[in-house]
């Protein structure tokens, strides 16, 4: 609004330039705010299913800043630049991110102009939004906007847009090729005509006797040709209602042909069919770009079933092509390359449905060779359950070969290195623990747990060193879970480890929850060996003599774990002690091993997935032993 | 329009002679379009202009020495050397066109070559030619003044020829005609992009294919001009490319016909573009053996759609337009009768645009010249045999339709009339499939004509009686008719 007074000193033309500036800043804002909307509904579209209500609001907002746009603006035309899209050359949406932008995505199709005439229909709006979806969706294979627009046939939405050759030359992306002189001769010339002289000369010679057949594609007369019709005969060639009606019926067939499936039995019954390695070899990698497709679409179900049809095809051409089975392993192993394998990571994340038990089998199909790709989704993947599935497959493909598993634990990304360490306990090959003991003084704290019980499923002298070591760890979830993870084992050198440990002079400074974890480690291990030392230390002390409560609790509590009948001897004979403070003792240890027993379950504190952070830093839990 | 007109061109089977003045007549035009073109970047003195320069005048020196004094000129929509006129081809269509608008612009027909051209004698031709002012009311009479008085006097401009009558209608025409037939040879450079960079295993940018086959769409659901027309012209230089774009033309025509929607339509295109792509891995000498082939020969010949399976299988993205073209690829060659080929597992039966394609690709390929036949079928004989002798092996239905779609005597057949006149089928009624529209190319005693198109569907007014009709199809080479003069 001009200021009063100031008005005098503007003239009438400056004034109205003035207006003319503020309504075309006016439309220009609302313009923006139009395309914002749409990129919002647009990711929307990706994001909820499409009865979502949020969804649906985003559908609302967008169509009533269109129909607003267009009754206060009339027709709008959006030019369109590598990264922008101008309305009267002021730029309303700009996005550099190649993988995201809508205007580059224009652009590189070669749409310059996009004009939205007043009229747009709301199904229009929406065939918009379904083209957008279209072009930018990488599952879709990113289809030409030009062709999708071009297929709609909008009657409110008009396109400018420039040839494919001028992308190219603006792009100078690729050089135009230009046929060496008589590069055509050596490839297609058909039906070129060469002399019959040329072509003797070049063809090779028939062997003598050979049999020879007719052309393909010749097509001799069989039938004396008549020099005119008979007009007469007009009436067999006109399409009878019946006939029309058939025919419209076969267009509705063919719109609803099951194209991928009849396809995929095109290429089985090709692959079937090849004699010649290379022949083969090619057959197999166009089923391979199928059981990618299968990936990419999500179709779990269908990637493992072509999976296990091409592995079957291959057995059977085996019995007469020996080389054709390793034919087919090549291309399957060719999946697993990290360059198309790590494409997954966004799928599954958007799929969060994705049954686990597929992906692993899927995975596991592909063989050990998809190793290195599948650690690397571990770092992408954001459900837990699907990297469980990734460490499943993993345990499983690298059963007989952890090396490529040993080189990821140098890994920057400590999650990564956690889940690595997870799927090596779950193989318990002998012989990683050297390697365990690096992730044992890995600086997380989570990587740390993880390597102490990885460690905990290797049956061998060496991780036993590495988890009593873990002892002296920093930190106190680490201790205990070794504490929990060597009791597991259930053997007197155990159970000496761990009083070891007791024994040593720091034990006392750890804080109470973590010694009393380790003497419920101990009665979980023990043996009668240890029950005079426990006995004395429940009894320690006298009516008038102070004593470590604390450790006379502990004492208690080891004893009903050990759960001996000699153990329960002395608690029964403390149960009726005549002092009070060993009496309470041991009935508090009673009360809490039965209430555990009850519960069906031993303590497991330490045992727990605590501090399980979100996302992609979380290991897979359940699962463990 | 006048000029040199059709009886000009030059019919097919030349002597040598004529064929090397064609040649070098191609030449001269595009190199007059590089160094109009070069000159328009570069100043007539710059290094850039010498090669070409060179090259033109070299050029001007054959043709003077072989013919004496010559003319290039534009009449309608094509070049000519003196009586020949230039073939247009997919590579040689931006080029020519580029010429005609710009002699166009400056009220020119073409040149006359007068003599040998100097380098200094050319420089000021073109930088006259570049300054014309073409919107002065008369852009050739100062051209020519100024040739005059900078002494260029062995490159003489010859004036445009003004069309007599109806220029509105006949420039609509025209316009239409371009528009189809730019479309067209840009469709035949597609392919040629298309199939060359999947033999060569390069990227394949279908786009450009897809883009060809839109504007091929758009032009056969507005009507506007008869693409079908255009497919029986064939090109030998670029048949292996233009059967593909005939056989997406014919197919999208039959697709219409049958009422597809757009969006199947422009995949019907595209998969009849490439349903051939299988036969770049097929050895040339096998492709063009004029002879029988041996069994080896054949099995690579027959395997040729399997091939097409196995390279659309290596595009980028496996959406349906790819999927669809991979079961034509596979199925074109198979008939509705169960012979043909490949024979593979336990196939189902044949998808509609497979049995569409197969009809319009055995129509074209009938019909184009072939190493193992002399002659190709008229596409009168071509249709009598697919109606007669081979009519099990389609689809009785679509047969009928494709019928309905070219006429019983397509476009490009020689017809003679109950008027005596010879005429050439220009485009068929979609009325009266035996009653098409004719071009008169001779007269009742046999001498060659620039006629007028005659609908033979026409009736005498409040009468029911045809007021022409067609007696046969004759051989147009038996009456030195060239067929592709009457339709372009």
């Amino acid at each position: 609004m001009a200021q009063p007074g100031t008005a005098k000193n503007v003239s009438p033309e400056e004034k109205a330039e003035k207006i003319g500036d503020q309504v075309l800043a006016l439309d220009v804002k609302r313009v923006a705010d139009w395309i914002q909307a749409l990129v919002r509904t647009l990711k929307a579209y990706r994001m909820y299913l499409p009865n979502n209500p949020t969804l649906h609001k985003f559908q609302s907002d967008l169509e009533a800043r269109t129909w607003s746009c267009l009754k206060e603006i009339g027709d709008i035309v959006l030019n369109v630049q590598q990264f922008d899209l101008l309305f009267e050359d002021y730029s309303v949406y700009h996005n550099a991110a190649r993988e995201e932008s809508l205007a580059f995505r224009f652009y590189t199709d070669g749409v310059r102009q996009m004009t939205f005439r007043e009229g747009l229909e709301p199904q229009e709006l929406r065939g918009l939004l379904d083209v957008l979806k279209k072009a930018t969706d990488p599952s879709q294979g990113q289809d030409d906007v030009v062709t999708l627009l071009w297929e709609r046939d909008f009657r409110h939405i008009e396109y400018v847009h420039i040839s494919i050759d001028e992308i190219v030359d603006e792009s100078s992306a690729t050089q135009d090729y230009e046929p060496e002189a008589g590069a055509i001769e050596g490839g297609i010339p058909w039906p070129a005509s060469p002399t019959a002289a040329e072509a003797e000369e070049e063809a090779p010679r028939t062997a003598s006797g050979e049999s020879v057949v007719e052309r393909s594609d010749d097509w001799n007369p069989k039938a004396p040709i008549k020099s005119s019709w008979d007009e007469s005969m007009g009436v067999q060639f006109a399409l009878s209602e019946q006939e029309s009606k058939t025919l419209h019926e076969s267009i509705v067939v063919e719109e609803a042909r099951p194209l991928l499936n009849e396809v995929l039995e095109i290429v089985a019954a090709i692959l079937t069919s090849e004699e010649e390695p290379t022949s083969f070899l090619e057959s197999a990698s166009a089923f391979q770009k199928f059981i990618e497709l299968a990936l990419e679409e999500g179709d779990l179900a269908r990637a493992n079933q072509l999976l296990s049809r091409l592995r079957t095809i291959a057995a059977q051409r085996a019995e007469t092509h020996n080389e054709f089975r390793g034919l087919a392993e090549q291309v399957i192993r060719e999946i697993g390359r990290p360059s198309f394998l790590g494409q997954f990571a966004p799928i599954l994340n958007a799929h969060p449905e994705l049954d686990p038990g597929l992906l692993t089998n899927f995975l596991v199909q592909i063989g050990a060779s998809a190793a290195g790709a599948i650690c690397d989704l571990l770092g992408q993947v954001n459900h837990m359950k699907h990297r469980r599935a990734l460490c499943e497959a993993l345990a499983i493909s690298c059963k007989d070969d952890v090396d490529v598993l040993i080189s990821r634990l140098g890994d920057p990304r400590w999650y990564v290195i956690r889940n690595v360490v997870y799927v090596l306990g779950r193989i318990a090959h002998q012989g990683v623990e050297r390697a365990l003991d690096r992730a044992l003084h890995h600086e997380d704290v989570r990587v740390r747990k993880e390597a102490v019980r990885a460690l905990g499923n290797i049956e061998s002298p060496t991780s036993r060193a590495f988890l009593v070591s873990a002892f002296r760890d920093p930190d106190a979830s680490v201790r205990i879970q070794a504490a929990l993870t060597l009791a597991q084992r259930r053997d007197d050198r155990a159970a000496q480890s761990i009083w070891g440990a007791i024994s040593a002079p720091e034990f006392a400074k750890r804080d109470q929850a973590e010694r009393r974890v380790f003497f419920e480690a101990l009665g979980k291990c023990g043996s009668d060996s240890f029950v005079p030392r426990l006995s004395e230390m429940l009894t320690k002390g006298g009516f008038f003599r102070g004593t470590n409560e604390e450790e006379r609790m502990n004492s208690a509590l080891t004893l009903a774990w050990l759960g001996t009948p000699k153990a329960i001897e002395v608690l029964n004979r403390e149960l009726i002690s005549k002092r009070e403070p060993v009496r309470s003792a041991v009935e508090a240890a009673l009360e809490t091993v039965r209430n555990a027993a009850s519960a069906g379950k031993t303590p497991r504190r330490g045992d727990e997935m605590d501090d399980d952070p979100p996302a992609s830093d979380s290991p897979p839990a359940g699962g463990k032993p | 329009m006048s000029g040199p007109a059709t009886r000009a061109s030059v019919p097919s089977g030349q002597d040598a002679s004529t064929q090397r003045i064609l040649v070098q007549g191609r030449n001269l035009a595009m190199q007059l379009c590089v160094l109009l073109k070069t000159a328009r970047i570069h100043d007539v003195g710059n290094v850039a202009f010498h090669g070409p320069l060179v090259n033109f005048i070299e050029t001007v020196d054959q043709l003077y020495t072989a013919e004496g004094e010559f003319k290039l000129q534009a009449v309608g929509d094509f070049l000519y050397i003196n009586q020949g006129r230039l073939k247009l081809d997919g590579s040689s269509y931006a080029s020519y066109q580029y010429l005609i608008d710009e002699f166009r612009n400056r009220g020119l027909s073409g040149f006359a070559f007068a003599g040998k051209v100097t380098p200094p004698e050319v420089k000021k031709f073109v930088r006259l030619f570049l300054d014309v002012d073409v919107k002065a009311s008369d852009p050739y009479v100062d051209f020519s003044g100024s040739l005059t008085k900078l002494s260029v006097e062995h490159l003489v401009p010859l004036r445009t020829v003004v069309p007599q009558s109806g220029s509105i209608n006949v420039e609509e025409a025209r316009d239409s005609r371009k528009v189809a037939k730019r479309t067209f040879y840009r469709a035949i450079e597609s392919t040629k992009t298309v199939m060359l960079s999947a033999r060569d295993k390069r990227p394949v940018d279908l786009r450009k294919a897809k883009r060809a086959v839109q504007s091929i769409v758009d032009l056969i659901l507005n009507e506007e001009f008869s693409l079908i027309g255009l497919t029986a012209i064939k090109n030998h230089d670029e048949y292996t490319f233009q059967h593909c774009v005939n056989v997406s033309i014919l197919s999208i025509s039959l697709g219409q016909r049958l009422g597809l929607s757009k969006k199947m339509l422009g995949e019907l295109g595209v998969a009849a573009i490439l349903h051939d792509l299988g036969k770049a891995t097929i050895p040339g000498w096998v492709l063009n053996k004029p002879g029988k082939l041996t069994a080896e020969e054949w099995k690579l010949m027959t395997d040729h759609p399997v091939q097409g399976v196995k390279m659309i299988s290596k595009l980028r993205g496996l959406n349906e337009l790819a999927l669809r073209a991979m079961i034509v690829a596979f199925e074109h060659h198979l008939n509705i009768d169960g012979s043909g080929y490949p024979k593979l597992g336990d196939h189902l039966a044949m998808s509609l645009f497979s049995r569409i394609v197969a009809i319009a690709d055995c129509f074209d390929a009938m019909t184009a010249h072939r190493s193992y036949r002399k002659t190709p079928f008229t596409p009168y004989e071509a249709l009598h045999h697919m109606l007669v002798a081979n009519k099990e092996k389609f689809d009785p239905l679509l047969i009928k339709a494709f019928v309905n779609t070219v006429g019983m005597y397509p476009a490009g057949t020689v017809v003679l009339l109950d008027t005596n006149e010879i005429g050439v089928v220009t485009e068929h009624n979609s009325h009266e499939i035996f009653r098409p529209k004719v071009k008169i190319v001779a007269d009742r005693d046999r001498k060659h004509v620039d006629g007028a198109i005659v609908d033979v569907s026409h009736r005498e007014p409040g009468s029911d009686t045809y007021t022409v009709g067609i007696v046969s199809a004759l051989n147009p080479e038996e009456y030195g008719i060239n067929v592709a003069d009457a339709l372009t």
